[in-house]
């Protein structure tokens, strides 16, 4: 997924004045961003608007940027890690009309709710229950595979750091997933 | 019961009983290390990577920002630093997908001998239209240069097929064509630039020419003509206060911003029916007897019945594009304005935001995100309330007064002088409006912006898109007349406007936008909206004492496009010639016979067909004329044709036409010169006519004599022939109809402006 350095290097040097040359990393990192930022919002329409705004915000400062030794992908992710967090505070508990009016339906039964959900978004949305530096480590380490210095490159921490939020996030994981288990038996 | 449901999720995932992660195709080391010793932990990391969500973007998303950010980008970095924008890369391809973007680069790209260019510059040509299939038919072709070119040279190399009369202008380095009468509707087109004739200001000539080839995307069937343009018949749903706006729900329902609840007023010319309750709580009572009643947010419902109080009296108001609910803004007892978002019944009210000063234009960037503008500044608000940062208008520019419906863009008065600006919201690029600019408006997908143009000695109706600065005129059926109010529907299909002879009364025309071609004739109106399927128009009429709201619906697209046939066996030869483009097989057997080998004999690829003609026989069945067409592409670059013949019968009279017998010829290269796109036939005013459509702009001189109307036994039928260049259209005036069957003749004669034959006679049913 990630572009030759060399070629990245010069690819982003013209980008700074060349449209066609943005327009070419975007066609090469939309698809890991989008994916990114959707595993953090689970919201298509959310997911367009932040993607949207990282990506101008990108074009907008890519004057400013300066090869740190990590892919370019390492800079789209932390304007993306920052539009998620943007995106988390300015809303209220509804992120959308039409998702308001899904939850507050009094028409849909709790069964219908659980049966609507599938294993695999469930287990990933135990996720979404951690603190948000565990969150976004454990997205960017399992949802988009990176290494762990990219990810503290995108976090602003130690390698160190990172392995520990990731260990303390998979714990964490682990017990919402044992006592999502144990309701489930009950049941 | 808990336990042992632990206890088994524990043993298919905690990593005893796992396979190891690697043999599932993931394998991450820096996690093995770190779990090396919580075999349960790495266990979690694997089902947690092997459920992660794999989201796909939605193509049309996904291409639609990639333009917003390249016209962002063009207009930051600016013109004399895209140098290398002409390069043709990967970034290219997106433009029109893979297939596409090989043939664009094969188009489009063009080495050149250096010779005594100084930096052995590459010439380089772009056109955005390459290879697209479904262009805008009041598009105009743009080809970019990444180098100042010979202008004289380069225009006197331009050819296009079909022959198209065409203007020229350079901006910068780039070359804008703009057809004289628009592109004909579901043609393909073929621009060429010879290559003798590239030439850049330092003399220096390409290797290889300019080649463009697209298509265009179909028109409505125009009508004959302006004496037989059906009238609106429309419907009187109730009253508006004076300065009330319009708006037409997703579902068909008409909502004014300032509706008067029970009146019944004699100035109306029906009687307005009843209200239902108010359903906003908070809204103003409804009434049945007021003698002075309050203007509200009113709601016409789609489906007949008691109109509806959606909240109180708005200034500006809008539906989410997916139709799930509606904003509007009310005026405060301050001077400014509240915004409200509620369900589409009014229910639900929730307050979002306020504004200081009035809001004149309320828009949906996306079903999440509204945006709104006073009139000298623009603010967003999410429908949680929060809002975005404000958005600084042009200096300079005067009062904003429109919104584009997506939001994105921003019509601002001039402050001075004549020309308005349209704003960018999103780059915050402004550009000016060509002329002294009245009754600006947009189509609902926002791609087109059209006006009025009064800085001449007869005012003008100009359209172009709304991201690039190349308008095009928009013929009326009367040029000489004043003009007022101007509406578009969705996708610039069609337009209404207003016209004002010198002398006469004013009457509201709907048009093909593509070629200006009436659709339908009311009367004088101060305020219009198309529905969102273009197949009826919402309108407000001063009527003694009042403004009443007017529905009527557009015969002329509800109308089967194949003249006078049976609606069903219309609806049979469209859906059966639209399933064979998309491939729809299911369709096409559902439609057809079973004897009829349709999948054996339909020609694959297929990028559009048209039907030419279709008649009703005497013994009830159909007999159609269809061309299929397989645009130019990268690996055949000439468009390639097939005539296909059909006959269509109905196995129950009362039941559904099928496609009974069909005979396709093989595909073909498309040859040049003129071609036949359609026969139609009217009969009003108890005149007969009969109307042959061409892709070319015709030679006027020749048209008279190539066209006739035969009988079956050969003898020719004494009929006026006049051609429309606006139109590309010829039409044979009868006295009165004809008897048996009859057919049109265009012979070989006829020809094109730039002197190009019809290549074969060409006979078309026009009776049978």
């Amino acid at each position: 997924m990630t572009l030759p350095r060399a070629y990245e290097d010069q690819l982003v040097e013209r980008a700074k004045q060349d449209a066609d040359a943005f327009g070419e990393l975007y066609d090469h990192y939309f698809g890991q961003i989008y994916r990114f930022v959707y595993s953090r919002l689970h919201n298509q329409e959310a997911a367009e608007d932040v993607t949207s705004e990282v990506f101008f915000k990108a074009l907008r400062a890519i004057g400013r940027y300066r090869p740190s030794g990590h892919p370019f992908s390492a800079w789209l992710y932390q304007i993306s890690v920052n539009a998620i967090n943007d995106h988390y505070r300015s809303r209220k508990p509804t992120s959308s009309l039409d998702g308001a009016i899904a939850v507050a339906d009094p028409q849909r039964s709790v069964a219908d709710r659980v049966v609507d959900s599938v294993e695999a978004a469930r287990v990933w949305a135990a996720i979404d229950d951690l603190p948000p530096q565990q969150r976004i480590a454990m997205s960017l380490k399992l949802g988009e595979d990176l290494k762990l210095a990219q990810i503290g490159e995108i976090m602003g921490k130690s390698e160190g750091a990172i392995k520990l939020l990731i260990h303390r996030g998979m714990i964490g994981v682990r017990q919402r997933l044992d006592i999502a288990v144990s309701v489930e038996g009950k049941a | 019961m808990a336990g042992r449901g632990r206890s088994n999720r524990r043993s298919q995932n905690g990593g005893g009983h796992l396979p190891p992660p690697w043999l599932s195709g993931w394998f991450d080391p820096e996690l093995k290390d770190l779990f090396e010793d919580e075999p349960d932990l790495y266990g979690t990391a694997h089902r947690l990577r092997s459920s992660r969500p794999e989201a796909q973007a939605d193509p049309q998303y996904r291409q639609r920002l990639r333009a917003s950010l390249m016209a962002e980008a063009e207009g930051s970095l600016g013109r004399h630093r895209l140098r290398r924008w002409f390069v043709p890369g990967p970034g290219h391809l997106a433009w029109g997908g893979a297939a596409a973007g090989v043939a664009l680069i094969a188009a489009t790209a063009l080495a050149v001998f250096s010779g005594h260019v100084q930096d052995h510059q590459t010439i380089m040509a772009y056109s955005r239209l390459t290879a697209q299939h479904a262009v805008s038919p009041n598009d105009v072709i743009t080809v970019a240069f990444n180098q100042p070119m010979d202008h004289q040279a380069v225009v006197a190399g331009l050819n296009i097929k079909p022959a198209t009369q065409v203007t020229t202008a350079w901006q910068g380095n780039s070359l804008v064509i703009t057809p004289v009468h628009h592109l004909a509707g579901n043609t393909p087109y073929t621009v060429t630039i010879a290559q003798p004739d590239l030439r850049t200001v330092l003399g220096s000539v390409a290797a290889a020419p300019v080649e463009i080839t697209f298509g265009t995307a179909p028109t409505p069937p125009s009508t004959p003509n302006t004496t037989s343009t059906p009238s609106l018949n429309p419907t009187t749903l109730g009253q508006a206060a004076a300065g009330a706006g319009l708006l037409v729900a997703p579902d068909g329902s008409v909502v004014t911003t300032a509706g008067l609840t029970g009146t019944t007023s004699s100035a109306s010319p029906a009687a307005t029916p009843g209200v239902s309750p108010a359903a906003t709580p908070g809204s103003p009572p409804a009434s049945t007897s007021a003698p002075s009643p309050a203007a509200s947010l009113l709601e016409f419902p789609a489906a007949s019945g008691s109109p509806i109080v959606l909240g109180q009296r708005a200034t500006a108001a809008a539906f989410a594009p997916g139709g799930g609910a509606l904003v509007f803004a009310v005026a405060d007892s301050h001077g400014g304005s509240q915004i409200t978002v509620a369900r589409t019944d009014g229910t639900n009210p929730t307050l979002l935001a306020g504004s200081a000063t009035p809001v004149v234009a309320i828009a949906w960037s996306s079903n999440a995100r509204i945006v709104y503008a006073t009139a000298t500044g623009i603010k967003s608000v999410d429908v949680s309330g929060a809002t975005g940062p404000a958005v600084d208008l042009p200096s300079g520019a005067g009062a904003l007064l429109q919104l584009s419906p997506n939001g994105r863009y921003a019509y601002l008065a001039p402050a001075a002088g004549t020309g308005g600006t349209l704003f960018d919201v999103n780059s915050g690029a402004s550009r000016t409006l060509s002329g002294a600019v009245t009754d600006v408006a947009f189509t609902g997908d926002s791609k087109t912006v059209a006006w009025i143009d009064r800085s001449g000695l007869t005012p003008r109706l100009l359209t172009e898109p709304a991201d690039q600065d190349t308008q095009a005129l928009v013929s009326t059926i009367n040029p000489g007349a004043s003009l007022s109010l101007v509406a578009l529907d969705y996708d610039g299909t069609e337009v209404a406007y207003v016209l004002t002879p010198a002398s006469g009364s004013a009457e509201l025309v709907v048009a093909q936008l593509a070629n200006g071609s009436p659709l339908a004739i009311g009367p004088g109106i101060t305020t219009a909206v198309f529905s969102r399927h273009g197949d009826a128009l919402a309108f407000l009429q001063e009527v003694a004492g009042g403004t009443a709201v007017q529905l009527a619906s557009i015969a002329g697209v509800t109308q089967p496009p194949v003249g006078a046939l049976p609606r069903a066996a219309a609806a049979t030869l469209n859906g059966f010639v639209d399933a064979q483009v998309s491939g729809n097989s299911s369709a096409l057997r559902t439609l057809s016979a079973p004897e009829v080998d349709v999948a054996g004999q339909t020609p694959s690829g297929l990028t559009r067909a048209y039907v030419i003609d279709a008649v009703l026989n005497p013994a009830g069945t159909v007999t159609a004329t269809v061309e299929l067409i397989v645009d130019a592409n990268a690996t055949h670059l000439t468009p390639r044709v097939s005539s296909e013949t059909l006959t269509l019968s109905q196995p129950a009279s009362d039941g559904p036409f099928i496609v009974s017998a069909m005979n396709v010829s093989p595909l073909r290269d498309q040859v040049s010169g003129p071609h036949v796109l359609h026969v139609s036939t009217a009969h009003s005013n108890g005149q007969y006519t009969v109307q042959v459509a061409f892709d070319s702009d015709l030679n006027p001189a020749t048209v008279q004599d190539a066209i006739t109307l035969v009988t079956a036994s050969g003898a020719s039928l004494p009929a006026a022939v006049s051609y429309d260049p606006e139109t590309r259209t010829a039409t044979l005036l009868l006295e009165s109809a004809p008897t048996g069957t009859v057919m049109v003749d265009v012979a070989t004669s006829l020809r094109d402006i730039n002197g190009q034959h019809l290549a074969l006679p060409f006979q078309g049913n026009v009776a049978g």
